[in-house]
C-alpha cells in the first residue's frame, strides 16, 4: 500500500514495540528449562516434522508437475504415466512417478507477484495482508507454534549451497531466536567441530563443571538466564555430539549413490539424516531454476536432478514409516509462462502454476486441480499460497483459522485470512 | 560489442517471411526450389520460392517483397518439436527427427504427406542433429540418450551403434572425405569416429563451452561443421558464466583438424547474449553463423577463419537468431529470427489473448565475393 | 518545564505552632520541587526508590558483598573484571571509604574512557562494522570528557577539522550507504537520529501520525526528514564526509490515512520549524561547489548546522532525558523508561520523578557523563546485590543482571587467563589483536541493527566458547598466564581460591573449594589440563557472562 508521498520502503513497527517489552531476547519466553519434568512433557507433544524443498526461481510446471505434451505450449517433452493410474508427470521426472502413489500434487496455484525479490518472501511468509509487521517465513513461524521437541537439535536447519550461518531474517517479528541455523553446502556452522585439543571426556567434564558453577549461581536467583545459557550449551553439544550427522564420509555410498553426487543430491541425503535425527524444520534450497534462457536444455538438467534425490528421499521415508509425520513441500515462487520466448526460455508465471506435497497430514497419490489445455490459467478452483499455509499447518494440527500470533495483545492470523484450508489435499 | 567492427562487406535484406510458430532449423532443398523449416509445432513447414533465389529489388527500394513465396502445406507426423532436417545429396530425400526421438524419411516430392520410413523410437528421447554423409550412403544421428546411430537412408536400417562418449549429444558433422564423424557434447567433448568401422579416433576438448552452475550443466557443442576441405572443424555454443537464465558469451570455435589446435576462439558478444546456434561453410572460403542475443542484438555474421572479427553482419537488429540456411547459388542466405513477445505480462487467455512468438524468415544477399577487408 | 519554589518560614513568635501546622499544609500542598545537582543525585535516586519500595511495601534487598560491588563497578566503568590483585587490595582494604575510591579511580582511569568509547560505538553504531575514524573519535572524545551535547553536535554536523573529530562523520555517511540496489536510507537515518539523540523512534510516524503514540505525529518525522534527505556521502576526499545540497524548499507529505496534504520545512521533532532563507539563484552557497574536484560545497543555509544548533540543547527537555535514561539503563540494567528509544507521553518512565531528576543532573553537569556516572554509582540502589531476587522481585528491589558486550567480555577473558595485569590499551590493535576482537564480536555480537540491550544466549556463542581456538589458546598455559601458574602450584585450596578470584571475581564458597579439591586430586597425572577445563568451566558458566 505505497502511497504517492510515502517513500518508505519497509513500513514496519518495531517488532520489539509489538511483542512487549518482555522482548525477543528473553530467555524464559523462548526456551524451555531443561530439567526431566520437562523434557517428559516434551515427549508427548507434536512429533511432527517438515521438509521443505525450495527451488529457488521458478521451476516450470509444463516440464515437471503438469505437462501438456504436444500442445502449442508444451514444449519438446513427453508425459509419462506413474504408479497412479491418470496422472502424468514430465519424462523428466521418471522415478518421482514411481513415488507417485505417495504425493499430492496442486495444479491450480494462482499467485500474486511474478517478480523474485518480492515473490520468494512473500511466498514463505504465506503472502499475509499488510498490518506493518514482518511475518515469519514458513520455517520460522511452525517451529514457534510446534515449539521444541526432544531431539535436542536446532529446530529450524537450512540447507544451502554457498554461505551458511545464523540466519535471523527469516524469523520476522518472531525474533532472532526463531531464525535457521544454516549449513552452507552441507557443511555445518562455524566452531561445530570439537577443538582437536579436546577429548571427548574433557569435553563432558568441562560441561559438567559449566553446569556446576551455574547452579551455584542460580541459588538465590531467578532461573531464567541460566536456563537459557544451559540451553544453548546443550543444543551445542547435542550438535558437536551428533556430527556425523553432517560427515558425508559417513554417508552409505549406496545412499550417496541413490541420490546423486551433484549438490541437491547429497543436500537432500543430509536432509534425510537430519529428520531421522529429529530435526523439526529441515529446509533445502535449490538455485538456478530461473530458466528465462534454454529453458528445455536446462530442465532436462534440474529437473532430472531434482527427481532423482526427491524420489530416493520419498521412497525412504515411506519405507521407515517417517513419511507419516514428516509433511513434505516442494516449490518455487512461481511457475513458467507458457510461451516461450525468444532465448527459448519461459519466462515468471504465477498465473496458473504447481507445487508437490506429500507426508503427515496430507492424501496420498493425487492431483488436485487443473490448468486449461494450453496451461495458461487455472480451470478448477484457483488457490492462493494462503490456502497452502492453511492447508499445511491443518496437515500438521494446528488450526490454522484458531491459532494466532499475540500481537501486543492483538491477534495477528497465521494465514491468510481470506483463504482456507483445502479439504481435498487433506486426510 | 566484442569482437565485432564494421566492414565494407554488406548483407541486403530480400524478404522477411512470416511464419505461424516458432521454427528451429532451416533447409534448402538442392535446386533451390523449396525451404524447410523445423517446427516447434512438431511439423515440417516448407514454402515453394524461385529456384534461382528471390528477386532483387531495385538499389533504392527499401522494403522487400515476401510474395514470390508460396506456403506448402506442412508435414505432419512428428511430435514436440521437430528437432534436425538433413536432405540426401542427390536432393530427393528429406530426413526428418524430432525431440519425442522419431526419425523419419520423406519424399521430397511436394505432394508427399507420409514418410517413406520411420522409426518412432530412433533414439530414447530428444534426438538432436542429423548428419549425411556426402555420397549419400550413411546418415548418422545424435541425441540426448548419448548414442550415435548410422541409418541407410534408403531404407532406414540400422547401419551401426556406438555410444558418442556417455554424455547427452548436441551436434554431429560429417567430414567431406565421407570417413570421419564429429560428434559435440554437453560438456564441450567433441569427439571423432571413424564412421565406417565405427571407431573412436580422438577426443578434442572445447571445455570453455561448458559450465556447471550450481546443479545445471550449461552449455554444449551446439553445432559442429567442417570447412569445404575439411581441414577446419567449427564448433559452436556459449561460455557460460551462469545457468538459470544463461548468461553467457556466444562464441565459435575453430579447430585444425589435423591436430586439434584451436585455430580461434571468437567471442561474438558480452555475456549477456547467449549462444551461437549454428555456423555453416561458405565455398567462398568463409563461415555463416547465427547467435542469440539481448532483445534486437541476435546476429547474423560472415567470418573468415583467423579473421580479427566478422567481417560482415546483418544490416538492421534481429532478434535471437536460430538458423540460417545458404541457397544452392551461394548468393542467398535465409535466417531465422524470433518475433513477437518477451516477458510475463498477465495473461490474457481466458479472453483468447495469449499470442506466441513467431520465428519469422529474413532473406539476405550476400556480398558479392571478391577481395573484403 | 520544571517549577521552582520556594518557601520561607515568616518570623512570627506567637501562633508558632499553628504556624508550623499550616507551613505543614503548605508544604504538603505544595510539595517542593528541588533541583537536582550532580552532586545530590545519589541521594535523590535512593530516595525516590525508597519512596516506590515502601509504596509496594517491600524491604530494599541486601547490600552488595564487596566481590560484588567491586566486579559490577569495575565493568560498568573500566569494561573488565577487576584482576586478582585489585579485587584481593579491594577485599583487604580497612577504609570504609573504599567503594567512593574505587569508583573515582576507575573514572580517572584510561580504561575508562575507553569503555564509554566502545559502549558508545555499540549503542550508536549497532554493530553496523568499524572505521578507524570513528573509532579515534569517539576515543579521543571520551579521554577529553567532552560533554554528550557537544559530541552530539559534532555527529550531526560533522566537520573535517581537526583530523580528531571527522570520523564523526560515520554515523551519517555508514547510514547513507547504499545496500545493494536499495534507493538510499533517509528514513532510517531520520529515524535513528530521533532514537538515539532523542529517545523517540519515529519510524511509525514516516507514513501517518503514530497509530498509538499521540506525540508522535507525522510531523515530527517530516520535519527531520527534510534535512537529512539532502545529505549525500562526499566523494572528493577519502574520510568520511557528509555533502548537503542546498536546502530550498519545504517537504510536502500527507498522511496515507487522512490524504490531507501538508508542508512543512526543516524541524526538530517536537520543536520549531525553521523559515528557510530564500537566496537568489546562484547565492546559496558559502563555497562554491567544484564540478571538476567533485567538491559539493557548502551551503549558506545547512539543515545539519541547524539540527545541530537546537537538537542537543540544554533546553531540549528531550535531549537530556534520552541520556539520562540510557546511562540509566546502562547502570541499573533497565531503562526507566522501555523501550529506550519510546519515550513520550503514553509511555511513562516507571519512576516518573527519577527521570526528571536524573535529567536535571544531567543538565546541571553540562552533560559531562562522569560526574553523573559517579553518582549513580554510588548510589545504594546500585550498590544492591542481585542475589536473593526471586522472578517477581520490584523493580529496583534488587540489583539487576545485564549483558555484557562483546568488548566487555574479550576484555575480561584476557584479564581472568592472562598473566595477572591488565591488559595494556593501545591505540592501534595488531592484526592479531583486531582478529580476535572481530571474532568476539561475530560470536557475541548482535546482527547489525539490532541494539544489545539483553542477554541473549546464541548457539552461535556457546558454540565459539566451547570450541573456538582462540578460548584454547586463552586456557593453556603460556607466560605466566592463569593456567600456567595454577598448573605449578600443588596447593589444591590455594589453586580454588586464586581461579575463583580470577574468573569469577570472587572468594570461593567452602563447597566450591571442596569440588575444585576433589577435581584435581583424581587427576594428578593430567593435572594441566585438568586445570583447563576448570578454567574453561568457570568462563563458560553464566555467572561470568553476565554482569550481576
Amino acid at each position: 500500500m505505497l502511497q504517492p508521498h510515502c517513500q518508505s520502503d519497509q513500513h514496519q513497527f518495531s517488532r520489539r514495540r509489538w511483542l512487549g517489552t518482555a522482548a525477543t531476547g528473553t530467555a524464559a519466553a523462548a526456551l524451555p528449562l531443561f530439567d526431566p519434568a520437562v523434557h517428559a512433557t516434551l515427549l508427548q507433544r507434536s512429533a511432527k516434522q517438515v521438509l521443505f524443498i525450495w527451488l529457488d526461481g521458478g521451476i516450470s510446471q509444463l516440464e515437471s508437475w503438469d505437462p501438456k505434451p504436444n500442445t502449442e505450449f508444451g514444449g519438446p517433452f513427453r508425459a509419462i504415466s506413474t504408479s497412479v493410474p491418470g496422472i502424468h508427470l514430465s519424462e523428466l521426472l521418471p522415478q518421482t512417478a514411481q513415488q507417485m502413489q505417495h504425493l499430492a500434487i496442486v495444479r491450480s496455484l494462482c499467485t500474486q507477484d511474478n517478480a523474485h525479490s518480492s515473490g520468494v518472501d512473500r511466498i514463505q511468509r504465506g503472502d499475509p495482508q499488510d498490518r506493518g509487521v514482518v511475518y515469519p517465513y514458513f520455517g520460522s513461524a511452525v517451529t514457534k507454534l510446534l515449539g521444541p521437541n526432544a531431539s535436542g537439535l536446532p529446530p529450524y536447519v537450512w540447507i544451502k549451497p554457498l554461505s551458511g550461518g545464523f540466519m535471523h531474517k527469516d524469523a520476522g517479528f518472531l525474533g532472532p531466536q526463531y531464525g535457521s541455523l544454516a549449513f552452507g553446502d552441507g557443511k555445518p556452522p562455524q566452531n561445530l567441530l570439537q577443538h582437536a585439543d579436546v577429548s571427548d571426556r574433557f569435553l563432558q567434564e568441562r560441561m559438567d563443571i559449566r553446569a556446576f558453577a551455574d547452579r551455584q549461581y542460580a541459588r538465590g536467583r531467578p532461573a531464567a538466564s541460566t536456563a537459557a545459557n544451559g540451553f544453548v550449551y546443550s543444543m551445542g553439544l547435542e550438535l558437536m555430539q551428533r556430527r556425523q550427522l553432517f560427515d558425508e564420509s559417513t554417508f552409505s555410498s549406496a545412499d550417496v549413490q541413490r541420490y546423486g553426487t551433484h549438490d541437491l543430491g547429497r543436500h537432500m541425503l543430509l536432509a534425510r539424516r537430519m529428520l531421522e535425527a529429529g530435526v523439526q524444520f529441515v529446509k533445502v534450497n535449490s538455485y538456478g531454476w530461473d530458466t528465462h534462457g534454454d529453458n528445455f536444455n536446462g530442465s532436462l538438467s534440474l529437473v532430472r536432478r531434482f527427481d532423482q534425490p526427491f524420489a530416493a528421499l520419498i521412497s525412504d521415508l515411506a519405507a521407515s514409516g517417517l513419511l507419516d509425520q514428516v509433511l513434505v513441500i516442494a516449490m518455487s515462487e512461481f511457475g513458467r509462462t507458457p510461451r516461450v520466448n525468444g532465448h527459448l526460455g519461459r519466462d515468471h508465471w504465477p498465473e496458473a502454476w504447481s507445487l508437490c506435497m506429500a507426508g503427515a497430514g496430507v492424501r496420498r497419490g493425487i492431483a488436485v486441480g487443473s490448468t486449461s489445455d494450453q496451461g495458461t490459467w487455472v480451470t478448477s478452483e484457483p488457490y492462493d499460497i494462503g490456502h497452502m499455509f492453511h492447508t499445511w499447518f491443518t496437515a500438521l494440527g494446528i488450526n490454522s483459522r484458531e491459532v494466532a500470533w499475540d500481537n501486543h495483545g492483538q491477534p495477528l492470523p497465521i494465514a491468510h485470512e481470506h483463504c482456507h484450508p483445502v479439504a481435498e489435499l487433506l486426510v | 560489442m566484442h569482437g565485432i567492427h564494421h566492414s565494407q562487406a554488406e548483407l541486403r535484406a530480400l524478404a522477411k517471411i512470416p511464419t505461424s510458430c516458432q521454427l528451429s532449423l532451416l533447409r534448402y532443398s538442392l535446386d533451390g526450389s523449396l525451404l524447410l523449416a523445423a517446427g516447434r509445432d512438431g511439423r515440417i513447414h516448407r514454402w515453394r520460392l524461385p529456384s534461382a533465389g528471390l528477386p532483387v529489388p531495385a538499389a533504392d527500394v527499401k522494403s522487400a517483397d515476401a510474395s514470390v513465396s508460396e506456403v506448402l502445406p506442412p508435414l505432419a507426423g512428428h511430435n514436440g518439436w521437430v528437432s534436425s532436417l538433413e536432405i540426401s545429396p542427390d536432393g530427393l530425400w528429406l530426413i526428418s527427427a524430432d525431440t519425442w526421438g522419431r526419425l523419419a524419411c520423406w519424399s521430397l516430392t511436394p505432394t508427399v504427406e507420409r514418410p517413406q520410413w520411420e522409426h518412432a523410437e530412433a533414439h530414447a528421447g530428444w534426438l538432436r542433429a542429423l548428419a549425411m554423409t556426402p555420397d549419400g550412403s550413411c546418415l548418422a544421428s545424435c541425441g540426448a540418450d548419448g548414442m550415435v546411430r548410422l541409418w541407410n537412408p534408403a531404407d532406414g536400417s540400422l547401419l551401426r551403434q556406438f555410444s558418442g562418449g556417455g554424455q547427452d549429444l548436441y551436434s554431429v558433422a560429417c567430414h567431406p572425405d565421407g570417413q570421419r564423424l564429429a560428434v559435440g557434447d554437453l560438456r564441450g567433448g567433441i569427439h571423432v569416429f571413424d564412421l565406417r568401422a565405427g571407431k573412436h579416433l580422438t577426443t578434442w576438448d572445447a571445455a570453455e563451452f561448458y559450465k556447471l552452475s550450481y546443479i545445471q550443466e550449461v552449455g554444449g557443442v551446439r553445432w559442429l561443421a567442417w570447412n569445404g576441405d575439411g581441414s577446419v572443424l567449427a564448433a559452436a555454443g556459449c561460455i557460460p558464466e551462469n545457468g538459470g537464465f544463461v548468461q553467457g558469451v556466444p562464441s565459435l570455435r575453430l579447430i585444425n583438424a589435423a591436430d586439434g589446435a584451436v585455430l580461434q576462439q571468437l567471442k561474438l558478444g558480452d555475456n549477456q547474449e547467449g549462444f551461437v546456434h549454428q555456423v555453416l561453410w561458405h565455398p567462398e572460403d568463409y563461415w555463416m553463423g547465427v547467435c542469440s542475443g539481448q532483445p534486437g542484438r541476435g546476429r547474423f555474421f560472415l567470418h573468415r577463419t583467423a579473421g580479427e572479427a566478422p567481417f560482415c553482419l546483418n544490416p538492421q537488429p534481429l532478434a535471437n537468431c536460430h538458423s540460417a540456411a545458404l541457397h544452392p547459388l551461394g548468393r542467398q542466405v535465409a535466417v531465422l529470427a524470433n518475433e513477437g513477445t518477451y516477458g510475463q505480462q498477465k495473461s490474457m487467455a481466458k479472453e483468447g489473448i495469449y499470442p506466441a512468438n513467431t520465428s519469422p524468415i529474413h532473406v539476405f544477399e550476400l556480398p558479392a565475393p571478391g577481395p573484403v577487408s | 518545564m520544571f517549577r521552582l519554589q520556594h518557601h520561607s518560614a515568616p518570623c512570627f513568635a506567637r501562633p508558632l505552632r499553628l504556624l508550623r501546622v499550616v507551613l505543614l499544609l503548605l508544604f504538603v500542598w505544595f510539595r517542593p520541587i528541588v533541583i537536582v545537582t550532580a552532586d545530590d543525585l545519589a541521594q535523590r535516586i535512593d530516595s525516590l526508590l525508597q519512596q516506590s519500595l515502601a509504596v509496594a511495601h517491600v524491604a530494599p534487598g541486601p547490600v552488595s558483598s564487596d566481590a560484588e560491588f567491586c566486579r559490577r563497578v569495575t565493568l560498568d566503568l573500566a569494561g573488565r573484571i577487576p584482576t586478582v590483585a585489585e579485587l584481593s587490595k579491594f577485599l583487604s582494604d580497612p577504609d570504609p571509604q573504599r567503594r567512593v575510591v574505587l569508583v573515582d579511580r576507575l573514572l580517572d582511569s584510561p580504561e575508562h574512557s575507553r569503555r564509554m568509547a566502545d559502549l558508545f560505538h555499540v549503542m550508536l553504531m549497532e554493530r553496523r562494522g568499524d572505521l578507524p575514524e570513528w573509532t579515534l573519535f569517539l576515543r579521543t572524545s571520551f579521554a577529553q570528557q567532552k560533554p554528550w551535547d557537544q559530541l552530539v553536535r559534532e555527529i550531526l554536523d560533522p566537520q573535517e577539522a581537526p583530523e580528531q573529530i571527522r570520523g564523526a562523520a560515520w554515523f551519517i555517511t555508514r547510514r547513507l550507504e547504499k545496500v545493494g540496489q536499495q534507493e538510499t536510507d533517509y528514513p532510517g537515518l531520520t529515524r535513528d537520529i530521533g532514537r538515539l539523540f532523542l529517545g523517540c523512534d519515529l519510524q511509525c510516524a514516516q507514513c501517518h501520525d503514530h497509530l498509538t503514540i499521540s506525540d508522535y505525529r507525522q510531523i515530527e518525522f517530516q520535519g527531520l526528514y527534510t534535512v537529512y534527505r539532502n545529505t549525500s556521502i562526499r566523494t572528493d576526499v577519502k574520510f568520511p564526509a557528509v555533502a548537503e545540497k542546498p536546502l530550498t524548499k519545504k517537504t510536502d507529505f500527507m498522511s496515507v490515512f487522512d490524504k490531507q496534504p501538508l508542508l512543512v520545512g526543516p524541524r526538530v521533532p517536537f520543536g520549531v520549524e525553521q523559515e528557510i532563507p530564500q537566496f537568489e539563484s546562484g547565492q546559496e552557497f558559502a563555497v562554491a561547489p567544484d564540478r571538476a574536484k567533485n567538491f559539493p560545497g557548502v551551503p549558506k543555509f545547512r539543515g545539519l548546522q541547524l539540527i545541530a544548533q537546537s537538537l542537543p540543547a540544554a533546553t531540549n527537555r528531550r535531549f537530556a532525558e534520552n541520556l539520562a535514561n540510557r546511562l540509566w539503563f546502562v547502570m541499573f540494567g533497565s531503562g526507566l523508561v522501555n523501550p529506550l528509544d519510546q519515550l513520550h507521553d503514553d509511555n511513562p518512565a516507571t519512576h516518573p520523578e527519577l527521570l526528571s531528576a536524573v535529567g536535571d543532573a544531567v543538565t546541571a553537569a553540562g552533560f559531562r557523563l562522569r560526574p553523573v556516572l559517579r553518582e549513580m554509582a554510588l548510589s545504594d540502589a546500585y550498590q544492591r546485590s542481585s542475589c536473593g531476587a526471586a522472578a517477581e522481585a520490584v523493580l529496583y528491589q534488587y540489583g539487576r543482571e545485564k549483558r555484557l558486550s562483546a568488548e566487555q567480555l574479550l576484555a575480561s577473558v584476557l584479564t581472568a587467563c592472562g598473566a595477572g595485569a591488565p591488559t595494556a590499551i593501545a591505540d592501534a590493535a595488531s592484526e592479531a589483536e583486531q582478529k580476535r576482537a572481530d571474532a568476539f564480536v561475530k560470536a557475541f555480537g548482535n546482527i547489525p541493527g539490532e541494539p544489545e540491550l539483553e542477554f541473549s544466549p546464541s548457539l552461535k556463542a556457546a558454540l565459539f566458547v566451547l570450541n573456538d581456538p582462540l578460548m584454547q589458546e586463552q586456557i593453556q598455559p603460556r607466560g605466566g598466564n592463569l593456567a600456567e601458574r595454577l598448573a605449578i602450584s600443588s596447593d589444591d585450596t590455594a589453586v580454588a581460591d586464586e581461579l575463583y578470584r580470577a574468573v569469577l571475581s570472587r572468594v570461593p564458597e567452602a563447597e566450591e573449594v571442596r569440588f575444585v579439591c576433589e577435581y584435581l586430586a583424581q587427576r594428578r597425572e593430567i593435572r594441566q589440563q585438568a586445570i583447563s577445563n576448570l578454567i574453561w568451566g568457570l568462563l563458560a558458566s553464566t555467572e561470568f557472562c553476565l554482569n550481576h
